[in-house]
């Protein structure tokens, strides 16, 4: 038997399946379009995207000048108040660093031994200060002074033994702040004066086989101390002068 | 040509035609929103930079009266000029309430601290500028505010010259929180202490001292007033004492 197709020729498939008699053009047209559509929805999006974002620039950029406008008129209350804190930690940075002349003097007056007695005291706070005419080496005459850069104390004075001297020395390691104690000489005057540093005021002198001794007190280095001292004020000259001798 | 052919050629056009209007008019609009949301994401932040700023600028604002105060009493402890009366008060009260006698002050002339020569002639010509404004006697510290020095003595019993210097030393008073200002400051940069011409107990205090001096440039409130600061801050000049003034200046009272 012989098969026969039913199926019209017009009404069969042609390439690629569906296309019918447009040969699936029509398929190609649709998307054609729809891609378009697609491209001019997205260049309308972009194109709203790009107007809002400008007149949000604009806006942006108004605000931003009124406020660069005030802070500008406002600038002069912050350049004030940097003046003011500025100036305020410089004080507090002096004040802080400076060598607490007061809390020394007075451990020192608690630390003397009543049989001793001080004939001068030159307090620096670095070794290159002058004061009284006299610098680092200006009670001793000797550069002891000098070896450590720190506020010191260079005493001169009398006392009734070396045993004493060394009783001395031992209190003064006692004053608060204190590193060093070094004691430069002690020696008895066979004519009953005293050492050269001593009998330099003219007024002072150690008993008969009382030893006089020159020592220095060194204290603990100053926190913000440069090489020369905190502000390098020590080193200003001094014109006046003085004698020593007779302190207790 | 088939028909598939010719389907396929519109296709592939059509591929192309899609690909360049992508390429040639949607991205660059893209590009260009993209490029305006950085610019807008920039303004934001200059924006909110420059808030920030304001909100810094009015509490300092509103501070000013504070910073005012704080800048005046200040210069009690840093004046603009040499002030040597208000100093003499002050070291004489001082003297006064600790018992001891105030004997002498000296201005030293600050030669040696003097600001080092410089090689540049513009530079030279600016130290000089500003040496020209300070006090006589006085010269740029290290710090870079103008100092003083100073040699004073005194005389009093031993306990009564360090309770002095104790008075010397609260002139200003600084902790953490405050500074506490009641006189001028001063470094003590040394101290000698020998006996009186009288004798024992007095004793002959002389002590070197450098007092300090705002910068020039900026005077005293930097020319700010109660009401306002200066539009120009920093921008001023105060001109010190005048060039004839003597440069060093010594008083001592006559011994009793």
């Amino acid at each position: 038997m012989r098969a026969v197709n039913l199926i019209p020729n017009d009404s069969g498939r042609s390439w690629g399946g569906s296309g019918g008699r447009s040969g699936g053009s029509v398929y190609v047209l649709l998307g054609t379009l729809a891609v378009a559509l697609a491209l001019v929805t997205v260049y309308v999006l972009t194109n709203n995207r790009i107007s809002d974002q400008k007149a949000k620039v604009a806006a942006l950029q108004a605000q931003v000048t009124n406020a660069q406008l005030a802070a500008t008129r406002l600038a002069p209350y912050v350049t004030f108040a940097k003046l003011a804190q500025e100036r305020m930690e410089t004080v507090r940075g002096i004040a802080s660093s400076r060598f607490d002349w007061h809390a020394a003097l007075a451990g020192l007056s608690r630390v003397v031994p009543a049989n001793t007695s001080l004939q001068s005291l030159v307090g620096t706070v670095v070794p290159s200060a002058t004061v009284g005419g006299a610098g680092a080496s200006g009670a001793s005459g000797t550069d002891l002074r000098g070896d450590i850069t720190a506020p010191a104390f260079q005493l001169s004075g009398c006392s009734d033994s070396q045993d004493d001297v060394a009783r001395l020395i031992s209190r003064l390691r006692l004053i608060d702040g204190v590193t060093r104690v070094s004691l430069e000489d002690s020696q008895k005057s066979s004519s009953g004066q005293s050492g050269a540093s001593v009998s330099a005021g003219g007024t002072g002198g150690c008993k008969a086989a009382s030893p006089s001794f020159d020592l220095v007190v060194f204290f603990t280095p100053l926190a913000n101390a440069g090489a020369d001292g905190v502000t390098s004020l020590g080193t200003e000259p001094v014109s006046s002068t003085t004698s020593t001798g007779g302190l207790q | 040509m088939t028909g598939r052919d010719r389907l396929v050629v519109v296709i592939v056009l059509v591929i192309v035609a899609v690909a360049g209007a992508w390429l040639l008019v949607v991205q660059p609009k893209r590009d260009q929103a993209n490029s305006l949301g950085a610019k807008v994401t920039a303004a934001q932040n200059q924006l909110d930079a420059a808030r920030t700023q304001i909100t810094s600028a009015e509490a300092d604002r509103s501070a000013y009266a504070r910073d005012y105060q704080a800048v005046a009493e200040l210069g009690e402890a840093l004046p603009s000029d040499d002030e040597t009366p208000s100093l003499i008060f002050e070291l004489q009260n001082a003297a006064t309430r600790a018992g001891v006698n105030f004997r002498s002050l000296v201005l030293n002339a600050a030669s040696s601290s003097s600001p080092a020569p410089t090689t540049s002639s513009s530079t030279s010509s600016t130290s000089q500028a500003v040496t020209a404004t300070l006090p006589p006697g006085a010269a740029v510290g290290p710090a870079g505010l103008p100092t003083l020095p100073f040699t004073f003595t005194f005389q009093g019993n031993f306990f009564r010259l360090a309770s002095f210097m104790g008075r010397l030393e609260r002139f200003v008073v600084a902790t953490n929180k405050k500074v506490s200002v009641s006189g001028r400051l001063m470094s003590l940069n040394g101290i000698s202490l020998g006996a009186a011409p009288s004798g024992f107990p007095q004793i002959t205090a002389t002590i070197s001292a450098t007092t300090y001096l705002v910068p020039a440039s900026q005077g005293l409130t930097d020319g700010a007033s109660p009401s306002g600061p200066a539009a120009g801050s920093s921008a001023r000049t105060v001109s010190g004492s005048p060039s004839s003034s003597p440069a060093a200046a010594t008083i001592t009272p006559p011994t009793p």
